[in-house]
């Protein structure tokens, strides 16, 4: 007890006396842009004289103590003019920076903004970040720019094919990937099956994907988080933006409120394609639209607060015999509050729900799902010095899971009623880290996370023999649900099971010279929530499910070494990282399992264990007419699922095989050219190892059938994918003397037409009798053309 | 009926492209395939068998043909009255059948199936499985994607007691899984949408349900999806096990199952 009396008072003792030795005062307040004042994210305020520096955060706030003195200051971020000011510092001062952005010329009309000069000091390392304006240069898919597709052409990212919904990082799985919205999770990210992601790219201002190194202060997904932040709206002036395209339009109108202390934001996107088919007196329907709506003002100096909103729905139907219509529905309030100059705070409160319907008139039911939960989170960022700043915060979750509801939809339907018991779940976690900058050259970023997960009793849960509710017959060698022993019914506040764990994450960067860097990371993280799915992309019916007394939360811990180095004073900038991961606790299926609308979901899962590694390069060219960057990922995934006992077989016999988004060599050049003021022109080009998939080792017949006979998992491949896209982008010059801003996107997407494989089936062909292989593929050649406006 | 979801938001989906491709695909071992269904319409006099046993071995997938066995003993033992009863091989309809299928209609015992080819003994189990019969075939007028399909709706009322499944067999290679659980006790109508290559006005079509159980209800749904068209939807096929074992060497077993059904059939003549 002495020793430790002895040591606090040592260490206080030795602060107290740096403190004294000067005085230090804290510079602080928001960066927005002159014109709308919308706070920036991620903008670089360095003092060069101290060798210090810092960004503002998701808010546009920054604060920095350093010692009394004169000083000049950077105010820098990319697209916009830079300014430096002199100031002299001998008490603490607020000063807010309005960013002017940089005029039009050819060097500074900026594609893929903050992909561009990667910083190296940082320790943050595995993230890649995205703006609006180089999302909306990417030529993509009938010309609607996507942030989903955007983000796939950066290395560690790939997905299941066209057509599959969500994404794959490193080697990880779908439902592993956290997807925020202003801080609200989002389930699923795609309109029409995985067509369009479901966020509006004129309303969108900051977008990273974490694919490693995840901070603490997120949790509950392990491979990474994708972080989105839109746009607050124009408190200054009225402004509208738009675009017309063939299969899609939308339409975003911002304005103050009260100028420069409140604003509104309105956007909407919607699809008619369909009309097209009802023209044709063809009446089945694909179409989707989403709303996005939000409010903000500021209240004081200190005080800002934001209410928003998100409404988006697909509607599929086939004639009236089969309708489908999905959708997200978030509402979110959010505070910020400065208790002093260098603490900042923010609290979310947000309520979100995700509805599946389906209504097939062939048999007469109406099929209802979804996920609503509330979350609160507060979140405190302490900027205590300029190389010591601290995060924390709570974040609780309260989950109620509808697996699904099944009543008839007409009179004469035989349906009966039928309800799939509702889940309850809580996930809490609290968070400490710190961003501490030990040496010039030594910067660590350290934090820990405790999550516990309770899931709550509900009124019908299975009893088991043995609490095991898959047996494996032995005499056929396959995997058999357990028939249930009895019924439990639990109340709300009663608990099923619960976990706790810890979960500790370090990222450290050491700088080599001024020009190069090598960082290290290692997290470990915990995720309660599994979306359940056997097929080799997700499909519409797929149902996410909490962790449970069968279902135990998955385990990652991810290693990452990565190297960074600058060229020709940033011009170019390479970077390269290899990852290694380890998963317990991942859910697999037994052969044959089905899924849907199944309410014993414990008797067709078994768990196993999955691994992915791999390495990722990318160049970047930030400077000059042409841009663009050049990604290459070599990666291996995979998972194994051994019997429990010595007796069991295990799926696919106990062996590692491949995991159905394992995509060994992954490439995407990206690249854009700015001919003159008129014209720029973009594209790009990916190529991918197939997809792993199952041949027929055989066939044989029964009941007059001929069926393919299968041999172990995923051993065989898809043949590779590529695609090149192009497009050009017409600003005329009359946009010089006016308001309305317009532009002609003509794009291209898959050029030379190559017919990629989303699947190869195999059929008997029932004129000829003999057996095919039947090659599915979802886009040829598409071209696309969409004019931009604003004003 | 599930698979119907997944199966049509699938098939809609792909407005795309679909092109036979060449592909290599590996060889394995021949092994025994044995395709056991016994469908007895009981409601008929004399008593009437479709389907016995039929023995294959597996082939090369790509090959035009898969090779006949013609040379096992096939034998039904009644578990109770543990009375053989041999199975001859019929080559017109390349089935073994017994020459009096009244031996299997006995809902209370069990039927032990045994096959022995070269030297190996391969043996399952079965019981005679009751069927609902159909209360009626109409046809209907809706349509599906085409527009010029024929719609025919089938009704049934399950029996409440017991956890029922079905075999459906519409013709032209159509056979629908059906599971009670949605509609216990209940008179359950469904259609089935014909399409305009298969069925005609002036044409008549047969429809007939077969009793089957659980573990064929999940079999025959595997076996039906790895022939039908599948796609990014389908599950990860494996290879599929049915009820039958070899019980001289275990890790030679065969494929297929050993399932008796009562049978039902209804016609109806398309306008």
């Amino acid at each position: 007890m002495r020793f430790y009396h002895g040591l606090f008072l040592a260490v206080f003792l030795f602060g107290y006396n740096s403190l004294k030795a000067q005085e230090k005062y804290t510079l602080s307040g928001i960066i927005s842009e002159a014109s709308s004042n919308e706070t920036q994210i991620g903008v670089t305020i360095a003092i060069p004289e101290l060798k210090t520096g810092v960004i503002t955060n998701e808010y546009g706030f920054y604060s920095i103590s350093i010692p009394e003195g004169s000083y000049d200051i950077h105010i820098s971020y990319i697209g916009f003019q830079s300014i430096i000011k002199t100031i002299s510092l001998d008490k603490n001062l607020k000063i807010d920076f309005q960013l002017i952005e940089a005029v039009a010329q050819l060097d500074e009309v900026i594609v893929s903004e903050d992909i561009e000069k990667v910083n190296i000091r940082k320790a943050q390392m595995s993230v890649n970040a995205l703006t609006s304006a180089s999302i909306k240069k990417i030529p993509a898919i009938l010309g609607e720019a996507d942030v989903i597709k955007s983000i796939l052409l950066l290395p560690g990212v790939t997905s299941a094919g066209e057509g599959a919904s969500g994404f794959n990082v490193r080697g990880g799985a779908v439902d592993q990937n956290l997807i925020l919205l202003d801080e609200a999770i989002i389930f699923n990210s795609s309109h029409l099956f995985g067509f369009f992601s479901i966020f509006n790219p004129d309303a969108i201002k900051d977008v990273k994907l974490y694919k490693g190194g995840i901070p603490a202060r997120y949790g509950g997904r392990i491979s990474s988080v994708l972080d989105i932040y839109q746009k607050e709206g124009n408190s200054k002036d009225f402004k509208v933006n738009g675009g017309i395209g063939i299969v899609a339009s939308r339409l975003l109108l911002e304005g103050p409120l009260e100028k420069d202390k409140g604003a509104f934001l309105i956007g909407g996107r919607a699809s008619y394609a369909h009309l097209f088919l009802a023209l044709a007196n063809n009446d089945n329907k694909a179409y989707f639209y989403d709303l996005n709506a939000k409010l903000n003002y500021k209240l004081n100096s200190r005080n800002n607060i934001y209410l928003s909103g998100y409404f988006g729905r697909d509607l599929f139907g086939i004639s009236e015999s089969f309708i489908n219509v999905y959708g997200n529905t978030v509402a979110n309030f959010r505070w910020n509050h400065l208790f002093s100059d260098k603490l900042f705070s923010n609290l979310s409160l947000i309520y979100s729900d995700y509805y599946y319907g389906l209504e097939l008139d062939l048999i007469g039911f109406q099929w209802d799902s979804g996920i609503r939960n509330f979350n609160l989170k507060y979140d405190f960022k302490y900027y205590l010095s300029s190389n010591f700043s601290l995060n924390y915060g709570i974040n609780n979750i309260y989950y109620k899971f509808n697996p699904g509801e099944i009543k008839p939809n007409r009179e004469d339907s035989g349906i009966v009623p039928a309800k799939l018991t509702d889940k309850y779940a809580n996930e809490f976690g609290v968070y400490i880290e710190s961003e501490h900058k030990i040496t010039e050259n030594l910067s660590v970023q350290y934090g820990l996370r405790w999550s516990h997960f309770n899931r709550l009793g509900q009124d019908i849960f299975n009893v088991y023999r043995d609490n095991n509710p898959v047996v494996f017959n032995e005499a056929f060698q396959i995997y058999q649900g357990a028939t249930p022993v009895g019924v439990n019914n639990l109340s709300r506040s009663k608990s099923l099971a619960s976990f706790n764990n810890f979960e500790p994450r370090l990222a450290m960067s050491y700088l080599l010279n001024t020009n190069s860097s090598i960082k290290v990371s290692y997290n470990h993280i915990a995720q309660y929530l599994h979306l359940l799915s056997n097929t080799a992309s997700p499909t519409p019916l797929d149902v996410w499910t909490p962790s449970g007394p069968f279902a135990k939360p998955q385990l990652l811990d991810q290693y990452a070494l990565g190297y960074f180095r600058n060229f020709m004073q940033g011009d170019y900038a390479f970077e390269t990282e290899i990852f290694y991961k380890d998963i317990d606790n991942r859910i697999d299926y037994i052969d044959g399992a089905n899924l849907i609308a199944n309410n014993s979901i414990e008797q067709v899962i078994l768990t196993g264990t999955s691994r992915a590694y791999g390495l990722e390069l990318l160049l970047q060219k930030n400077s000059g007419r042409l841009r663009g960057w050049l990604a290459y990922t070599w990666s291996k995934s995979e998972q194994q699922t051994p019997g429990r006992t010595a007796n069991e077989s295990g799926i696919n016999g106990g062996e590692w095989y491949h995991t159905p988004f394992d995509k060994t060599h992954d490439i995407s050049l990206n690249s854009s050219f700015e001919l003159n003021e008129k014209w720029s022109f973009n594209s790009n080009f990916l190529f991918q190892t197939g997809q792993p998939t199952n041949y027929p080792i055989g066939q044989y017949e029964q009941r007059g059938f001929t069926i393919p006979l299968f041999g172990p998992r995923n051993e065989q491949r898809l043949p590779a994918y590529s695609r090149l896209d192009i497009s050009a982008t017409l600003s005329p010059r009359k946009n010089k003397d006016r308001k309305l801003q317009a532009e002609w996107t003509f794009g291209i997407y898959n050029l030379y037409n190559r017919r990629n494989a989303a699947a190869i089936n195999f059929r008997t062909n029932t004129d000829s009798g003999n057996n095919e292989a039947i090659r599915t593929s979802i886009f040829g050649m598409v071209p696309s053309v969409t004019y931009n406006f604003k004003f | 009926m599930k698979k119907i979801l997944v199966f049509i938001s699938f098939l809609t989906l792909l407005s795309s492209c679909e092109d036979v491709v060449e592909v290599s695909v590996p060889n394995s071992e021949p092994r025994l395939s044995i395709d056991a269904h016994f469908n007895l319409f009981t409601d008929e006099n004399p008593l009437r068998l479709e389907g016995g046993v039929r023995l294959t071995l597996t082939a090369n997938y790509f090959n035009n043909t898969v090779p006949l066995v013609k040379d096992a003993t096939v034998f039904i033992t009644d578990l109770y009255t543990a009375n053989q009863y041999p199975l001859i091989y019929n080559p017109s309809t390349e089935y073994y059948t017994p020459k009096n299928p009244e031996i299997l209609i006995n809902y209370d015992t069990q039927y032990r199936l045994t096959v022995i080819y070269k030297e190996e003994v391969y043996q399952g189990v079965s019981k005679f499985i009751s069927v609902a019969p159909i209360s009626s075939v109409i046809q209907g007028t809706k349509t599906l994607f085409e527009g010029d399909e024929t719609e025919v709706i089938v009704s049934f009322k399950d029996d409440v007691a017991a956890t029922n499944y079905y075999l459906y067999d519409f013709g032209f290679n159509i056979l629908r899984p059906i599971e009670d659980r949605f509609f216990q006790g209940q008179e359950f109508v469904f259609s089935n949408f014909y399409s305009s290559d298969e069925v005609r006005p002036g044409q008549s079509i047969t429809i007939k349900a077969f009793g089957i159980e659980k573990q064929y209800f999940t079999y025959i749904e595997l076996i039906l999806q790895q022939t039908g068209n599948g796609g990014p939807f389908q599950p990860l096929p494996a290879t599929t096990r049915g009820n039958i074992i070899n019980t001289t060497a275990f890790d030679n077993y065969p494929l297929g199952y050993f399932l008796i059904s009562e049978a039902y059939e209804s016609d109806l003549l398309i306008q």
